[in-house]
């Protein structure tokens, strides 16, 4: 009965429009955001190794067997054009981010949607039984089918000779098709699992299974690569050798996997699962039973998730130590140029660019932190701990303190993944004791950053948006700062540039000293604020 | 001792708005206040500023002999608080919510946890995101019933609960009275702060415009009668305290003032009664009398 089927995905289109409404915002930026990173990426590496000597000794470093764990295998090492480049660099860690924007939004339109009583609501209004995955899927068609679009395009628009468009138009289509694939995977595990969290996990989960396996695989026996999906990305090996194959393989699973999800999900109940669910906690575990306890559990996704982002960029950046080496190394006229022992100068300026870049990066979750104390007081949340004898100063120092140690963890993390790789890639590496001091002497700057931020809570807290302006800001200026050639006084305005470049620099407690006290005085200034101001 | 919660001529302003206008309220010991206005008429900013959450712009307000805004953390280890609009974290199940704001109160009794959430029949061990309203008052609730606080300060409790769900409610507000505990009720139905309290104190755009027991008040409210008599109620207009009567031979609808309801019923009775229906006064006809009242004053005092 033909009709009874369509009659399952009835509203679907309506649905779709609704959605794509609803979501433009978040695909714009993206898909925009991905595609300008990867087109500005090509650009930047086309200057930066403009010649084959440059590029073949950069090669050279990437043949170890940590490099090829973490960012992949290439057929192209021995003949390292721009574009074999870009496809080893960018390929496997792109796929990673559209697998898990893809996730994202899968796991919101299905499981999100019906933990939320939202999917109940639309079957009432005679939508069909499979018009919510339906609609979902759809969307995630047209959303990679643009990404794919995008992204060669762009590519091909910038013109390198050994990035044509065909070429450009496969590496498109390796993502989308990639990303397609872990949408249906998502769209499985949410009718297996029965809540948001548990479709997330699982789905995450497999995602960094396969980053695993793949990394063992590539390391020993490469021809193996083929029976992990994710590892279809590079394996089409854009610019090099420009298989298709892979992309039709990841196509054909994807049809698989909807086909089941949908199946699964017209036979089961709205709200049931396939897996057996875990019934909650009928009473607190004595550790909940606090308001740091409380605290902690409400922020634990987000620490522990920030937490592995900030080990993995300071791993990432690591290795980059052990190309920067072989690169002086591998360059004879290069190190003649340069005075005896500058290579050694250019590893520590090297360093302490990163740390920069490591600070801001720290207090992003520093800060997402404290201002949890915000939303829970807009969400109507706090009222709950305020009516009851939790005192404002002890919310207020507890989120300033917490926020205090989480970017002090995320900087510790990001040093120990820097340590790591740039110990095991570079000949005469950095010792544990430079690499920790470098990166956790923004420490102050942290707190600093803080202090702004809980100034901001006490006294105009509709304003703390502006923070994040000033951290972008900070960004960019000390990151680019000296390549856009802002004058000083303009550079003076971050913090993070009042901190001494150690080890460039010799060590120095004072500014640092300085920059904690200016810290303690805005934390204090701002709890002035907090304690007299009205609860939303 | 003296009154539990004492409220004196508190006002507060949200910029040019004045959202309360000297408010004056009391709570003596084991007694059940109702606190009842329209929505908008400030509860809610009372009773936030009696919680330490907004300050007062002048007035004062103690609980417990305390101030309310520098003495928030001693004043609230013995009182619970149900607000009317319960926000929780999504990803915590109502038990270990429950267990949590116990805590956080600093007492509480877990067999009486247990009990009050059979009674309440709520099911402990679901994520808070999958709550309905009244689920989530049901925490509220039972989190405050189950601790021994001395003050009981509930934010339009019910108004999520089924009726089977507010006769619980109003049980347990009858078992902390019982205990000599005391308690503010505030609410925008007449009828549910009827049954349980001992005094009201109504508010309207931020004034207290009537305090008094139940009846006291009874002066200003008229009930609704539909009556069908053997011969015509023909002298119902002479009686003081009949209005809007609509009469049709043997029928009459009509309203009268709570304190003339006997009179007119020993006349009916006289005509022989075949048909009586009364509908208790609502808040709303509490306001009516009232804007009367004072408009009938404002004309008196402009002639
Ligand atoms: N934070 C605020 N800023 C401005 N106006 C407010 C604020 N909170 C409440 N109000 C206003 O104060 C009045 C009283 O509100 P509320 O106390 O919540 O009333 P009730 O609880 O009796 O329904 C309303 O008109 C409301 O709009
Ligand atoms: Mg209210």
């Amino acid at each position: 009965m033909p009709n009874s089927k369509l009659r399952a995905f009835a509203g679907m289109p309506m649905l779709l429009r609704f959605r794509l409404r609803q979501d433009r915002f978040k695909l714009l930026c993206w898909i925009g955001g991905l595609a300008l990173f990867s087109i500005g990426v090509a650009y930047a590496l086309d200057g930066l190794f403009p010649s084959a000597e440059e590029r073949q000794a950069l090669a050279q470093t990437l043949r170890s067997p940590a490099m090829v764990a973490i960012i992949g295998p290439s057929d192209a090492l021995n003949a390292y054009t721009t574009g074999a480049m870009f496809a080893h660099r960018m390929m496997l860690f792109t796929a990673l981010a559209v697998a898990i924007m893809n996730i994202l939004i899968m796991n919101g339109h299905t499981r999100g949607d019906e933990e939320d009583g939202k999917v109940e609501m639309l079957r009432a209004a005679s939508i069909g039984r499979l018009a919510v995955p339906g609609a979902a899927l759809l969307e995630m068609l047209l959303v990679n089918g643009l990404l794919a679009l995008v992204h060669g395009i762009g590519l091909g628009a910038i013109g390198i000779a050994t990035m044509p468009f065909s070429s450009s138009l496969l590496y498109g289509a390796a993502l989308g098709a990639v990303g397609l694939m872990f949408a249906a995977a998502a769209a499985l595990f949410a009718q297996l699992s029965t809540s948001g969290r548990g479709t997330l996990t699982l789905s995450l989960a497999l995602l960094g299974a396969y980053y695993v396996l793949r990394a063992m695989i590539d390391t020993r026996s490469p021809e193996l690569s083929w029976f992990i999906p994710l590892s279809w990305s590079y394996l089409t090996d854009a610019y090099v050798l420009d298989r298709w194959l892979p992309v039709l393989l990841a196509l054909g699973l994807s049809v698989l996997l909807v086909l089941a999800a949908l199946w699964l999900n017209s036979i089961r109940d709205v709200g049931a699962g396939f897996l057996p669910q875990r019934g909650g906690r009928l009473h607190a575990r004595r550790s909940l039973l606090s308001p740091f306890g409380l605290t902690l559990r409400l922020q634990r996704t987000m620490l522990i998730s920030w937490g592995i982002a900030m080990l993995v960029i300071g791993l990432v950046y690591g290795s980059v130590f052990g190309s920067l080496d072989e690169f002086m190394a591998g360059n004879a006229s290069l190190e003649r140029l340069l005075p005896p022992g500058s290579a050694g100068d250019l590893n520590a300026q090297f360093l302490s660019l990163l740390t920069v870049v490591l600070a801001v990066m720290g207090s992003i979750p520093a800060l997402t932190s404290l201002f949890r104390l915000k939303s829970e007081e807009n969400r109507g949340m706090l009222d709950n701990l305020w009516s009851r004898s939790v005192s404002r100063r002890h919310l207020f120092l507890l989120h300033c303190g917490f926020a205090a140690a989480v970017g002090v963890l995320a900087l510790l993390l990001a040093s120990a993944g820097l340590y790591g790789t740039q110990a095991s890639s570079m000949d005469h590496p950095f010792t544990v004791g430079i690499i920790f001091c470098a990166v956790l002497s923004y420490i102050p700057a942290l707190l600093f950053v803080i202090g702004v931020g809980a100034l901001l809570i006490g006294w105009l807290p509709h304003l703390t948006g502006l923070l994040w302006l000033y951290l972008a800001y900070c960004f960019i200026t000390d990151y680019m700062g000296d390549l856009l050639n802002l004058p000083d006084g303009l550079k003076k305005l971050t913090i993070f540039s009042h901190v001494p470049k150690f080890p460039v620099d010799a060590w120095q407690w004072q500014p640092l000293l300085w920059i904690t006290l200016i810290a303690v005085v805005l934390v204090a200034a701002g709890y002035a604020g907090y304690r007299r101001r009205d609860m939303r | 001792m003296g009154a539990i919660l004492t409220v004196r001529d508190l006002s507060k302003q949200f910029g040019h708005f004045s959202a309360l206008k000297k408010v004056n309220l009391e709570v003596e010991p084991g007694e059940v206040v109702g606190f009842i206005g329209p929505n908008g008429a400030g509860k809610s900013t009372t009773i936030r500023i009696l919680l330490g959450m907004l300050q007062a712009t002048s007035g004062d307000a103690r609980i417990f002999g305390r101030d309310v805004w520098s003495d928030a953390v001693e004043i609230h280890k013995r009182l619970a608080y149900v607000p009317g609009d319960v926000n929780l974290w999504p990803n915590l199940t109502g038990g270990e919510i429950i267990d949590l704001f116990m805590r956080l109160q600093g007492s509480g009794d877990r067999a009486q946890r247990d009990r009050l959430i059979a009674r309440f029949e709520l099911d402990p061990g679901k994520k808070s995101r999958t709550y309905s309203k009244g689920n989530r008052q049901k925490i509220a609730l039972v989190s405050a019933f189950a601790t021994d606080a001395e003050l009981f300060i509930l934010d339009e409790p019910t108004s999520g609960l089924d009726p089977l769900m507010e006769r619980v409610f109003q049980e347990c507000v009858e078992e902390v009275k019982a205990q000599g505990k005391s308690v503010l009720l505030s609410s925008h139905i007449l009828s549910e702060v009827e049954r349980l309290c001992d005094r009201v104190a109504i508010i309207r755009e931020g004034e207290i415009i009537e305090s008094g027991t139940l009846n006291e008040l009874r002066h200003l409210t008229r009930i609704l009668l539909r009556s069908e008599t053997v011969s015509p109620p023909e002298q119902l207009e002479t009686f003081p305290g009949v209005h809007d009567l609509e009469r049709s031979g043997s029928r009459a609808v009509f309203q009268v003032d709570s304190d003339q309801l006997g009179a007119v019923m020993n006349y009916l009775a006289g005509l022989g009664i075949l048909k009586l229906e009364s509908t208790p006064p609502t808040l709303e006809d509490l306001f009516m009398r009232r804007y009367e009242q004072s408009g009938a004053k404002r004309s008196e005092t402009e002639r």
